[in-house]
């Protein structure tokens, strides 16, 4: 019951929507610029036309899990919630699974409609990888999506764990854009380290292209594994710290 | 029923509560009194699980909160009106804290008409003012139709027909048979409205009484009578079931005006050596209670 009460919650204020809205208008954005540049003669990989979808929709739609419970502690709802539903880890639980389901759904959607957008304003040539008929296409679409899934419950776990939503975006933004890049090229930093960063295993395993100047120990497999850990390991010590301390 | 036990709460080095024990019955109108920081609205979250206490239990009848099964349908309690997202209506608000306890969703326009929301319950909580806030508070404790109440500092910041509607409200929640147990830093207010006390001062117990007896103690609208046949006419008024209570040297009664008594007295050939009203008020009453406590621990402190 605590999960249909967290989907009432987010379907009852216009934020949520709006946020999804811009989120979709900017990433179909940056397909339509991948289209529009590609070169004459080259293939545009699925990935790549859904880099804006990876590298934009996804990092939003993980503030907005987080603001799923930083809001609450900004205007005290989150006491309301936890009177209405005191075993705290089903409160958190049904967070994330509602963020990761509302992001995965959307992400899928968007993943799909860049490619869709792509071909359409691209060659013939330059879309013949994006046809909906090829398994690779297929794979982008089920990588990005899992990135956003568990990037849902991997936010949802930063959100209960900061409590305030600027502490949130800051790790948020500056962890994948900033800190990782810049460890990742300093040199003897960036190879002894960079494989163990969360983003460059997502960008791993969603081969969407990134700022990334290390080779990896492991290939996409391990590295959706390795950031499924990562999610699962904030989300218990989140889980663990709500339960302890008094909102 | 509201039971505490030996409940306390530690921040840092301070006891916000301390071994605090009573009980809270149904039926009746509880106020829970001190002044502010005396602990009252932390006593409030530890007994709704909010707040871990640092030792003691708090269960409501006989279950700690946490342990409740859908706990709306036990308790509920309105401890902060803004605790709403102020983007989200009055009736959106309502059903998400209804679904989570599986109440019915026609229960929320069912509370919405009790506090008089019903025309406003499309609009985002945000733009209510406080009054109408509070209202939506107190439709959100009455959503589970709970057999125990508790508001915090219910009438804060009202206008008087507010203040009236939540006195009428809650005395007719208690008449239904639940407990309420209301919290407020100001005597007189809880003087209309409350059939027993709980008054506390850092964190600690100070009475438990009911209402009439608190009064008679604190020697309110009484009239202070020195006499050196103070025994007797303690007795000659106990007979005619006038309210007397001895303090020291005087008699303190209630009920009866200084003419009054004065003649009563004379009938009887008792000497009067003082006859006055009593000046301690209701507040002063109770800050002299809750003082004691301040010098109690200051002595203890240093034996």
């Amino acid at each position: 019951m605590t999960v249909s009460a967290e989907r009432i919650k987010l379907a009852t204020t216009r934020s949520p929507l709006w946020t999804a809205l811009a989120v979709v208008a900017v990433s179909l954005g940056f397909a339509a610029i991948q289209a529009a540049t590609a070169l004459p003669y080259s293939t545009v990989a699925p990935e790549r036309a859904a880099i804006g979808v990876a590298t934009f929709g996804v990092p939003v739609l993980m503030m907005l899990s987080a603001l799923t419970i930083t809001g609450e502690h900004r205007t005290g709802l989150i006491r309301t919630t936890f009177m209405a539903a005191p075993r705290r880890v089903h409160v958190l639980g049904a967070k994330a699974l509602v963020s990761a389901v509302f992001s995965g759904v959307l992400t899928a959607m968007m993943t799909v409609g860049s490619i869709a957008m792509v071909r359409a304003i691209a060659t013939e040539s330059q879309g013949a990888a994006l046809s909906f008929t090829l398994p690779s296409v297929w794979r982008t679409v089920g990588a990005i999506t899992l990135y956003a899934v568990l990037g849902a419950v991997l936010a949802v776990g930063l959100g209960a764990l900061l409590r305030h939503s600027a502490a949130v975006i800051a790790v948020l933004v500056l962890l994948p854009f900033v800190v990782e890049p810049l460890l990742g090229a300093t040199p003897r930093v960036g190879e002894r380290i960079g494989p163990l960063f969360p983003f460059a295993n997502a960008s791993t395993f969603t081969e969407v292209p990134w700022l990334q100047t290390f080779s990896m120990w492991w290939g996409p497999v391990g590295a959706a594994l390795y950031f499924a850990g990562v999610a699962a390991a904030v989300f218990v010590v989140a889980a663990v710290a709500v339960c302890r301390r008094d909102p | 029923m509201i039971e505490l036990a030996g409940l306390t709460k530690v921040f840092g080095r301070t006891r916000a509560v301390d071994d605090l024990t009573c009980s809270i019955e149904p039926g009746v109108v509880t106020g829970f009194l001190g002044p502010n920081g005396a602990g009252k609205s932390t006593t409030m979250r530890m007994i709704v699980g909010l707040d871990r206490p640092s030792a003691g239990t708090a269960t409501v009848s006989g279950t700690r909160y946490h342990d409740l099964k859908n706990p709306l349908r036990t308790v509920g309690a309105l401890l902060d009106a803004r605790q709403v997202h102020p983007n989200r209506s009055a009736r959106n608000h309502l059903r998400w804290i209804a679904s989570t306890n599986r109440i019915p969703a026609t229960r929320v326009d069912e509370v919405l008409g009790m506090v008089g929301l019903a025309d406003v319950a499309g609009k985002r909580a945000g733009t209510f003012s406080l009054g109408m806030a509070q209202r939506l508070g107190i439709a959100a404790a009455l959503l589970g139709d709970p057999p125990v109440l508790l508001f915090d500092e219910p009438v804060n910041g009202l206008d008087p027909e507010g203040i009236r509607w939540i006195r009428t409200l809650m005395r007719t929640l208690a008449s239904e048979g639940r407990t309420v147990f209301v919290s407020s830093h100001l005597l007189a207010e809880m003087a209309h409205t409350a059939d027993r006390l709980v008054v506390i001062g850092r964190g600690r117990l100070m009475a438990d009484t009911t209402m009439a007896d608190f009064l008679t103690r604190s020697g309110v609208d009484s009239v202070r009578v020195r006499t050196p046949q103070i025994e007797r006419l303690h007795e000659l008024l106990a007979a005619e079931k006038l309210s007397a209570h001895r303090d020291g040297t005087f008699l303190l009664v209630r009920g009866a005006s200084m003419e009054q008594i004065g003649e009563f007295a004379a009938g009887h050939g008792i000497t009067l050596h003082e006859l006055s009203a009593q000046q301690s008020s209701l507040e002063e009453a109770y800050m002299n209670l809750t003082d004691d406590a301040v010098d109690y621990r200051a002595s203890g402190a240093h034996p």
